[in-house]
């Protein structure tokens, strides 16, 4: 039974993929497909219990098997930390179909590559096998290139096409060049991606302690581009706002998650910042300094935005920085507040870009000045649009505040100064948003805009914005209400491989205390 | 092992065949018919190398056959087909049709198949001899043109250079092991102790040979010549010369520098010289491409970077690095050479001999379909998953790596993204461009059924190799 929910998630888009490039109509199946994910996905989590316990039997097969590079497996699971997400991308998914059209002769690619795109996000998170995840998230980049360069708004969407894909190619890259220095660890014959594998090899055999840490450096540079850690943020505002509104939503809530959520795997389970030798001196300090710049920095960059679409990426860039703290803070709780924010945050975000777009026929790219008082047209979104805000800067009762709270007490014993600062932020972001909604939905009431937007007067909203913004406002309220329904799973996947990791580290050190780790021996055997 | 047994022979007795047929063929039958024999010939020849045959040694150990020589045959033979058909479709229509390139990639082939299976340095030279010849001719086929011709003299003098290098070197390795078969050189180092390894005149040697072979090869520093000669020869020599050339050099470095091999040793004493020059010619290809405006040209800067790659994979020493170096390739060859039938195919349509930028520009809103297999192909060469270009440099990446080259690697992996701009850059003229002129006037870019056909089979072996790697991880072994 698990099995085949979880293949629907992952096949029905595979197979609304192939039917349209049949020829079957592009938007109804995209809708079916996306559809049909969204409600095995939220099958799968009932049935897993919120992914706290996994898959039964969970098939998986050798993808590559070559002594050089180790074993690659090809399967999917899911745990506490990978469920929400998966959630969130099936979700994400289908309200952006729902919010998207295109004109005819194009239709079908596009929707095409859009559910390429969410496609991969999917599965990337439920893959068990680091290099699998890597891959699976590469296969939203052409997509996602093709997708803004040719659907999205703008004279520069080209260019801005070519600098968010190169720097998500460039931080892919030195990530991958992380994660091969980490399998090379591993003496030949017992190499593998495979996640409990690595897991239990690089604790057990090849000892944390022979963990460069420059191996976790690169890894954290190299995944931090993917979701615009400081300085590496300068592709995703731009991006954001040349790109088409299903494209927005979908990479700026789900896919961006992406490089925090293999971190998080990876710091979490494979190579924990307080074993690793040299990491707490050298680059630690350095990655908060980053984090805390995403959020002061970016925040008030966001502040300064003339532009609704560019704040709103720059708010999403700022969150990011909360994330990064809760990596770093290395607490079960922080970790499993990164899984909820996360979950929150993108889909705050999404509904925020995907509502953003309602308003582009007042302003077409979205100037704040030429929003003024706009809103008031378009009644509908009002609440949403107010909904989504709030959730967004935390408010209780709304998903996101659950994992901010937690959060920040998390992370305030170990990181006082950052956290902190993030305190801050939230001020910020709250500012930063209540003026944005002030501006556009309160002020001139209509009456000094009138004479501009004869054209685009009130329109009822179509059938598909009215339930794609009913489904995003009750997940934002739902697991606002009920957040233990994610968090617990969360938190016992976190407190679990800490408890393995402690003993497997613990075995380790043991070993070394008897004359010299196993793996050393292997090491120091193979070399010679 | 009988000489009928070697596939170079018949080849090399089907070009003069050809050679012959060629002349009494009245001029007025165009190329069609000439080539069309050709064709249905090369394709036998090329499932030929399938079917069970001898392997092993032959004529006193200066030609071996196995499977690794056959998996180089295939790619060259292949790269011969595609030249072969572009060639015909290159001068179907003119009035005075170019028809030597028909019987000249005969010789060719039986060039780059030897160049695979020598096991004897003059072999392995005049092997390489009737290749480069060969392509003097038909690099400078479209002799009305000033720019083909400038390309041809510029590979026949650095061609010349590079055979004075090679000659010169073996020259040297003869001197002072006294050998001239490969199995003969590497015993007469191993029963030297490390004497000749510590003797300047070989070590001279064996670096002018390397030097030879990275004409061919086009790694830096002898790589100038490529961008210029790619853009200047005919589309189908172009293919012809970046994908079958390119493998036939690296079969023979395969064939020197792989394990057994009789300049295995360079791999573990300069390693790290190796690892060097395939990093600078990786950031070169890179760096170079970007100000690239020309198509051909840039797959010329282009083949320099991935030249670069497939050293750097071999630099790991080993089986498992050759794995890597093979599985390289196969990938880039027939990415490349997926490319190069497409950029051939519209350049013969629109009429436009030189290809670039903003000829390709919006082909996507032409055909659909073309700017797909314009894009699939340029991102298998970028390395972007999950087209088999990824696991290729995934593999060649983590062999420099185990060999200790981390730094190198690196430095490879901004190589990488660097490139990454301009196969984008494809891209990005394809789809987001409009409709560039030479479309305009109703010109069909829609391909010819035999074509569509071969450019299927790349584009699926291209996307199967990327979803299932694992079954072309042991290419070698479906050689029997």
């Amino acid at each position: 039974m698990d099995q085949f929910i979880l293949w629907t998630v992952l096949g029905a888009p595979l197979l609304g993929v192939f039917l349209i490039l049949l020829g079957a109509p592009a938007r109804l199946l995209a809708l079916l497909a996306t559809g049909s994910a969204l409600l095995a996905g939220l099958a799968l989590f009932v049935v897993t219990s919120g992914g706290s316990r996994g898959i039964v039997d969970a098939w998986k097969t050798t993808w590559v098997q070559m002594p050089l590079v180790g074993r690659v497996d090809f399967g999917f699971d899911v745990d506490g930390v990978s469920m929400p997400l998966v959630l969130l991308s099936v979700l994400v998914a289908f309200v952006a179909v729902l919010f998207t059209r295109c004109e005819k002769p194009r239709e079908a690619e596009f929707f095409v590559l859009l559910l390429l795109t969410s496609l991969g996000a999917t599965a990337a998170f439920a893959s068990v096998d680091v290099i699998s995840m890597f891959v699976f998230h590469e296969v939203a980049l052409i997509p996602t290139f093709i997708l803004i360069g040719r659907y999205g708004h703008g004279f520069s969407r080209a260019s801005v096409a070519l600098r968010m894909t190169v720097y998500l190619v460039l931080g892919s890259l030195i990530g991958l060049v992380g994660l091969i220095g980490l399998l090379q660890l591993m003496p030949p014959d017992v190499r593998t991606s495979n996640f409990s594998a690595l897991q239990e090899y690089i604790q057990a055999d090849v000892g944390l302690q022979n963990v460069p840490f420059w191996i976790f450096s690169t890894l954290f540079l190299g995944f931090g581009v993917l979701f615009g850690l400081f300085p590496f943020y300068s592709w995703a505002p731009n991006g954001y706002a040349s790109a088409p509104a299903g494209v927005a939503m979908i990479h700026a809530g789900v896919l961006k998650n992406f490089g925090v959520f293999i971190l998080l795997k990876l710091i979490g389970g494979v190579i924990p910042l307080a074993y690793l030798e040299g990491v707490q001196e050298t680059i630690l300090p350095l990655l908060s300094v980053l984090a805390g710049c995403n959020i002061l920095i970016l925040g008030l960059a966001a502040l300064r935005q003339e532009r609704l679409d560019l704040m709103l990426g720059y708010l999403s860039l700022m969150h990011m920085g909360y994330l990064v703290l809760g990596i770093l803070a290395d607490t079960g709780t922080s970790q499993t507040a990164v899984v909820m924010l996360m979950f929150g945050h993108g889909l705050a975000t999404a509904a925020l870009f995907g509502y953003a777009d309602r308003l582009r026929k007042f302003s077409a790219n979205l100037r704040l000045d030429e929003l003024e008082g706009t809103g008031v047209k378009e009644h509908s979104l009002i609440f949403v649009f107010g909904l989504a805000l709030m959730a967004s800067l935390g408010l209780p009762g709304l998903a996101p505040f659950a994992g901010e709270i937690s959060l920040l007490m998390g992370s305030f014993a170990k990181m006082p100064i950052l956290t902190a600062v993030a305190v801050v932020g939230i001020l910020i972001s709250a500012i930063v948003l209540l003026r944005a909604f002030r501006k556009i939905f309160q002020l001139g009431g209509g009456l000094v805009r009138s004479e501009l937007s004869v054209s685009a007067t009130y329109s009822q909203p179509e059938i598909g914005f009215r339930l794609g913004s009913l489904i995003l406002s009750a997940a934002l309220v739902l697991w606002g209400i009920l957040p233990n329904t994610l968090l617990k799973p969360a938190s016992e996947t976190v407190e679990n491989q800490i408890r393995v990791l402690n003993a497997g580290v613990g075995r380790n050190l043991d070993l070394a205390k008897q004359g010299g780790s196993l793996a050393k021996a292997l090491v120091e055997d193979k070399s010679k | 092992m009988n000489w009928w047994n070697v596939q170079e022979f018949w080849w090399l007795v089907i070009g003069s065949f050809i050679l012959l047929l060629d002349v009494f063929l009245s001029e007025k039958k165009g190329i069609i018919p000439l080539g069309m024999i050709s064709l249905g010939l090369m394709i036998a020849a090329l499932v030929g190398l399938f079917l069970p045959g001898y392997q092993g040694l032959a004529f006193e150990g200066s030609y071996e056959s196995n499977q690794i020589t056959l998996f180089f045959k295939a790619i060259c033979v292949a790269a011969g087909i595609a030249s072969t058909w572009m060639a015909i479709r290159e001068n179907a229509s003119k009035s005075d049709p170019v028809r030597e390139s028909v019987s000249l990639s005969w010789f060719v082939i039986a060039g780059m198949g030897l160049m695979a299976s020598a096991r004897d340095f003059l072999l392995l030279f005049v092997a390489i001899e009737l290749v480069t010849i060969s392509f003097y001719v038909l690099v400078s086929l479209r002799r009305k043109e000033a720019i083909s011709l400038e390309a041809g003299l510029k590979y026949l003098i650095t061609g010349g250079l590079s055979t004075a290098f090679l000659v010169f070197g073996i020259a040297l390795i003869y001197g002072s092991s006294g050998h001239l078969l490969y199995a003969d050189v590497v015993s007469s180092i191993a029963h030297s102790g490390k004497k000749l390894l510590e003797n300047p005149v070989f070590i001279s040697g064996t670096f002018m040979v390397l030097a030879g072979i990275s004409f061919k090869a086009s790694l830096i520093p002898f790589h100038w010549w490529a961008p210029d000669v790619y853009q200047g020869a005919p589309h189908s020599a172009t293919a012809f010369l970046s994908v079958g050339s390119k493998t036939a050099g690296f079969a023979a470095l395969v064939m020197l520098l792989g394990p057994g091999g009789p300049l295995s040793f360079m791999t573990v004493s300069f390693g790290t010289f190796l690892s060097w020059i395939a990093v600078s010619s990786i950031l070169f290809g890179s760096l170079g491409g970007l100000a690239q405006r020309d198509l051909s040209r840039l797959i010329g800067y282009s083949g320099v970077a991935n030249a670069g790659f497939i050293l750097l994979a071999l630099c790991g020493g080993g089986e498992d690095a050759l794995n890597a170096a093979l599985f390289y390739i196969f990938v880039y060859g027939i990415s490349l050479l997926l490319l190069m039938l497409l950029i051939g195919h519209l350049s013969v349509q629109t009429g436009k001999i030189q290809f670039g930028f903003s000829e390709i520009a919006g082909l996507a809103n032409v055909n659909p379909t073309l700017g797909w297999v314009c894009a699939l192909s340029v991102a298998s060469l970028a390395g972007i998953p999950p087209m088999a270009g990824f696991w290729a440099k995934w593999f060649a990446l983590s062999s420099a790596w185990a060999a200790g080259y981390q730094l190198q690697t690196v430095i490879a992996v901004i190589g990488a993204v660097i490139s990454v701009v301009y196969y984008l850059g494809i891209v990005r003229n394809v789809f987001f461009e409009a409709a560039s002129d030479v479309f305009s006037g109703g010109v069909r870019v829609g391909m010819p059924l035999g074509y569509r056909f071969c450019v299927s089979l790349l584009l699926a072996l291209t996307l199967v190799a990327g979803f299932t790697p694992n079954l072309f991880v042991k290419l070698t072994t479906v050689f029997q």
